[in-house]
């Protein structure tokens, strides 16, 4: 929000410079930045009170302890207004509408200083008599409003939330169904929507000699109700939202005929109408010395609090517990004890509080499992080479839907843009939207990983997701590795499950969007906990990949009841070990893992370690044959193997093997 | 043979000397001159070994296995060059087989920073929804219906019958659940993403913060203070201050907005605006209507509470200059922290 330096400086008695001014203000918690002769501040939403010129003059007084200016005013009497009526339905949406009818105005093009005024702040002048309402919100910001009287039906106004069928053409030229928001009537229909913007049917024009003002209070919540609905964002609303000074109403209305009468003497001041249902009482607070001491950390000394809440008018009184105040009218968000206490500490300044350490005993860390388990997979995944990625946790819908089986994401109603329609179920999705963007760059082998929250139902599980994509073209002479991309991904997260102490396995079945044999689901124990393998066609095509690209994505929810492993040596023995290669060749179908576990189950005497080294296929085996050469490590704890020992042994498991797999050795 | 005027070191050096000019061509003739089995001078020399005096036999042996061995040695090692390069070894400039160095999120990098700083002074670390209803968002916040953060301008609402959920605003919701669950006194820290209606250079809807929270009997404004001055400079080095400016949070009160000295510059740069001072975080006293939500008692807990994003002092610290660089995951981009 602008504000004219000359325009603030003229309500202060030695009025600070620009740049002394713009410091003042910042000191007291309104931002403000110097923009060329004036002043840009951005309000928090609780200072209506500094949305005008004289409020920000205020603040600069208040802050200061200098005197302020006072504007002029009207001085003359005021007769009560008689032949209309002026109601509020309800109390609570307008406690107070004060209604001034002047007659022989003219609608003329306001004087050159007025025209200054406003154009200094980036308004636009209309006619003399719009233009003063315009100049009384940017000097004591109170919206006020300005009706042809002519115009109104009945001599009536009436707060009252428009009935069904009504409609309302607001000063911008757009058309408005009314009902149900709270509006200004006259005796036939709304003229105005209370607190955010006139009708057309009652506005001021050349022709208006009849002008009757509008000063009202209107209840915070329904304004904004009906400006975010209407889509309405005038200077109006944006106060009445936040607060006006009820104890400044009649000071609005004196100051308004002042002005009009300095301009147009014969104007005729018909009279007021002050319809006030629940009169404005300065609330009182009680602040007590032990709390502001409790709250600051330090101890003011009574006559520094005393100067202060005189100097922001809050009519202090000195009582036994404290001080009794009453807080102006225009402290909308002055109501308790705390507020009085910071609006203290915001002139005193923050300077003057100590800075300590909280002493307390103990730690409250208690650390999480989950939390502590996903930092652990991603140290781990860092380790082995994989790069941590951040992507958005909404996302298109299309994308979000190839990855789920089936039911509904949760949608997103008031998204930016059709991207970020739905909270994605997986990972993967967005995921992979960024590595297609990095493959369409040229950058097409990647090692990413996510760990994040998705959004099922009403749950929100954390999932780790893997993508590993490969430049098969790469001209680079140590990519030497023609492995199918399976046994890649399926390395990270056997590795990760070692780590974490998981025993994990994997089934042949998988969901849609894997692809059925060259990827896998995951289990651990009886628990489905992802898949991993290659994508499916429909969503390689959707990403519009080119090259070999493999996926996991895991809930890693069982980390939170999961105990982490913890080294548990056993004694090591120092006998001699020893090796024994043997390679079975078998039909091409049966698969390498279930060879290994049979042998694993016979539970071979003395095998310290089954290692695979080597599959092969081709030449000179016969066609649909495999050769699957497995390394044997045999040690016995407290002595050295004879050959016969493992001889023995091994002939046990080869003609086990054969039985169950028709292998023959390969020599 | 006569092994009398034979003598190992000097037949080495022979050796070494011829070895090294012979040329491939003549790198066989040389080879059966010394290992021939029938006439080579090692052949010779073993047989000359039979006939040595007794008390010369043992050094004698040693020396000429020795001798026999090295040259065997060299051989192998000296096989004819098929091209330039392996008849000088290896190309030491090629690069090595190297596995990948990983790199972990700058996001990551730097919540981390702020959580080990946060845990190892006792904070407990808490994770809560990101799909919050109104009352954790806002109500308990002692946010009313009228405040304008409520409006879809700012918050991202999720479609359902009871119109109640949205997508967190802030981390401070699952400071209300902590709070409901634990008893004062405590400290606490709540991590993760938030999100807002927003979206240019410096903001993004979807950003993550860092909210903390430390409750009990005693606390004031000055522990406020002085905790925020140790985590900025254990954030930002030794040298940094902090400035408390007044501000207005629904949630806190009093409430300010902390500065944080430029750690760029002394005098003014483009990155601090020219004023020396870069807006950090927002923070506070808890309100004791968000005390009162929870059932604390405000007369007798005081608290103060403060929150700070991650993505702002992440630009700042590695100098990224459009904060959606942070959601793209180019490789480019994230190849620059396999380093920090």
């Amino acid at each position: 929000m602008y504000f004219q330096y000359e325009w603030v400086a003229q309500y202060l008695e030695n009025a600070p410079t620009l740049d002394r001014m713009m410091d003042i203000l910042n000191a007291t918690g309104l931002e403000t930045e110097r923009k060329g002769d004036g002043l840009e501040i951005e309000h928090t939403i609780n200072r209506p009170d500094a949305m005008s010129h004289y409020g920000v003059a205020r603040e600069i007084a208040v802050k200061n302890g200098s005197p302020l200016r006072e504007p002029k005013l009207f001085g003359g009497d005021i007769a009560a207004l008689e032949g209309w009526t002026i109601s509020s339905d309800d109390p609570a949406m307008c406690p107070q509408y004060m209604g001034l009818l002047v007659e022989n105005v003219k609608a003329e093009p306001s004087p050159q200083w007025l025209v200054d005024r406003l154009t200094a702040i980036e308004q636009t002048s209309h006619n003399f008599l719009v233009d003063l309402t315009n100049f009384l919100l940017w000097e004591f910001g109170h919206p006020s409003h300005a009706f042809d009287a002519d115009k109104l039906a009945g001599n009536q106004l009436r707060v009252r939330f428009a009935e069904k069928g009504e409609t309302l053409t607001t000063l911008d030229g757009n058309d408005h169904k009314a009902e149900g928001y709270l509006c200004i009537a006259d005796a036939e229909r709304p003229v105005a929507f209370a607190g955010v913007m006139g009708g057309a049917n009652s506005e001021v024009d050349e022709n208006t000699t009849r002008l009757l003002l509008e000063l009202a209070a209107f209840d915070p919540v329904q304004v904004r109700y009906t400006g975010r609905d209407k889509q309405i964002h005038s200077d109006a609303r944006h106060r009445f939202e936040r607060g006006i000074d009820r104890e400044n109403m009649d000071r609005i209305i004196r100051r308004f005929l002042h002005l009009l009468l300095e301009q147009q003497p014969d104007a005729r001041v018909i009279g007021l109408l002050d319809m006030n249902v629940a009169p404005f009482e300065r609330k009182s607070l009680v602040l007590r010395r032990q709390r502001l001491d409790q709250l600051l950390g330090i101890s003011l000394p009574d006559e520094q609090v005393m100067e202060l809440l005189q100097r922001m008018a809050f009519r202090p009184e000195k009582i036994d517990q404290g001080w009794r105040v009453l807080p102006p009218g225009y402290k909308v968000d002055v109501t308790r004890e705390v507020d009085v206490i910071e609006e203290l500490i915001r002139f005193a300044g923050f300077d003057l509080l100590t800075s300590e350490l909280p002493a307390m005993g103990g730690s409250s860390y208690r650390p999480q499992p989950l939390l502590v388990g996903e930092r652990l997979c991603r140290g781990v995944l860092v380790g082995m080479g994989l790069q941590q990625a951040v992507s958005f946790s909404f996302a298109p819908e299309d994308a979000e839907a190839l990855f789920a089986a089936g039911g509904e994401p949760m949608r997103v109603r008031n998204p930016m843009n059709i991207k970020q329609a739905v909270m994605r179920r997986n990972i993967l999705p967005t995921l992979l939207a960024c590595v297609a963007t990095n493959a369409k760059r040229g950058l097409r082998r990647q090692q990413l990983f996510e760990i994040g929250h998705v959004f099922d139902g009403g749950r929100e599980p954390h999932h780790l997701a893997m993508v590993l994509g490969f430049d098969r073209d790469r001209a680079s002479w140590f990519e030497g590795d023609q492995q199918h991309p399976f046994y890649h991904i399926k390395g990270f997260v056997e590795a990760l499950a070692e780590r974490l102490g998981l025993a994990l396995t994997f089934r042949s079945d998988v969901p849609a969007w894997l692809q059925q044999g060259e990827a896998v689901s995951i289990y651990l124990g009886e628990r489905l906990i992802g898949g991993m393998g290659c994508v499916s066609s429909k969503i390689v095509k959707f990403y519009e990949f080119d090259q070999p690209l493999v996926v996991a994505e895991l809930s890693l929810d069982f980390l939170a009841d999961h105990d982490l492993p913890l080294p548990n040596v056993t004694e090591l023995s120092d006998q001699p070990a020893m090796r024994q290669d043997m390679a079975f060749v078998v039909d091409r179908h049966h698969e390498v893992g279930a060879i290994q576990q049979h042998i694993l189950g016979l539970n071979p005497e003395f095998l310290e370690l089954l290692e695979l080294f080597d599959v092969y296929e081709g030449k000179p085996l016969e066609k649909g044959k495999k050769s699957v050469g497995f390394r044997f490590h045999f040690r016995a704890k407290e002595r050295t193997l004879v050959s016969e020992e493992v001889a023995k042994v091994m002939e046990t498991v080869v003609e086990s093997v054969r039985k169950t797999f028709g292998a023959v050795i390969r020599i | 043979m006569d092994l009398s005027t034979w003598n190992y070191e000097a037949s080495l050096a022979d050796f070494n000397q011829r070895l090294a000019e012979v040329s491939d061509a003549d790198l066989e003739a040389l080879r059966l001159e010394y290992l021939g089995k029938k006439n080579g001078l090692c052949t010779q020399l073993v047989t000359a070994l039979r006939n040595a005096p007794r008390e010369l036999k043992p050094k004698l042996g040693k020396d000429i296995n020795l001798f026999k061995k090295h040259i065997e040695q060299s051989f192998k090692a000296r096989k004819p060059a098929k091209s330039a390069q392996k008849a000088h070894g290896i190309d030491l400039t090629l690069p090595g087989v190297r596995p990948d160095l990983g790199s972990v999120h700058p996001l990551s990098m730097t919540l981390d920073a702020m959580l080990d700083y946060f845990s190892r002074l006792g904070y407990d670390v808490a994770d809560g929804p990101e799909i919050e209803n109104n009352f954790y968002n806002f109500e308990a916040l002692n946010t009313p219906a009228s405040h304008p953060a409520r409006d879809d301008a700012d918050t991202f609402y999720i479609e359902d019958p009871s119109g109640d959920l949205l997508l967190r605003t802030q981390t401070s919701g699952t400071q209300i659940r902590y709070m409901e669950t634990h008893q004062p006194p405590f400290r606490m820290v709540a991590p993760g993403k938030v999100f807002r209606r927003d979206d240019d250079p410096t903001h993004s809807p979807m950003f993550h913060q860092l909210e903390g929270l430390v409750v009990g009997e005693g606390i004031h404004f000055g522990h406020l203070k002085g905790s925020l001055e140790d985590f900025a400079r254990h954030m930002f080095g030794e040298k940094a201050n902090i400035r408390l400016r007044p501000s207005y949070f629904p949630f806190t009160e009093p409430s300010a907005e902390v500065d944080v000295s430029c750690v760029f510059c002394e005098e003014g740069c483009r990155i601090c605006g020219y004023t020396t001072w870069i807006e950090i975080l927002g923070c506070g006293m808890v309100d004791p209507n968000v005390f009162k939500a929870v059932g604390y008692d405000p007369e007798k807990v005081t608290g103060f509470a403060w929150g700070i994003g991650i993505e702002r002092v992440a630009m700042l610290k590695y100098a990224i200059p459009d904060i959606r660089y942070l959601y793209q995951n180019d490789r480019r981009f994230l190849d620059q922290f396999k380093v920090g």
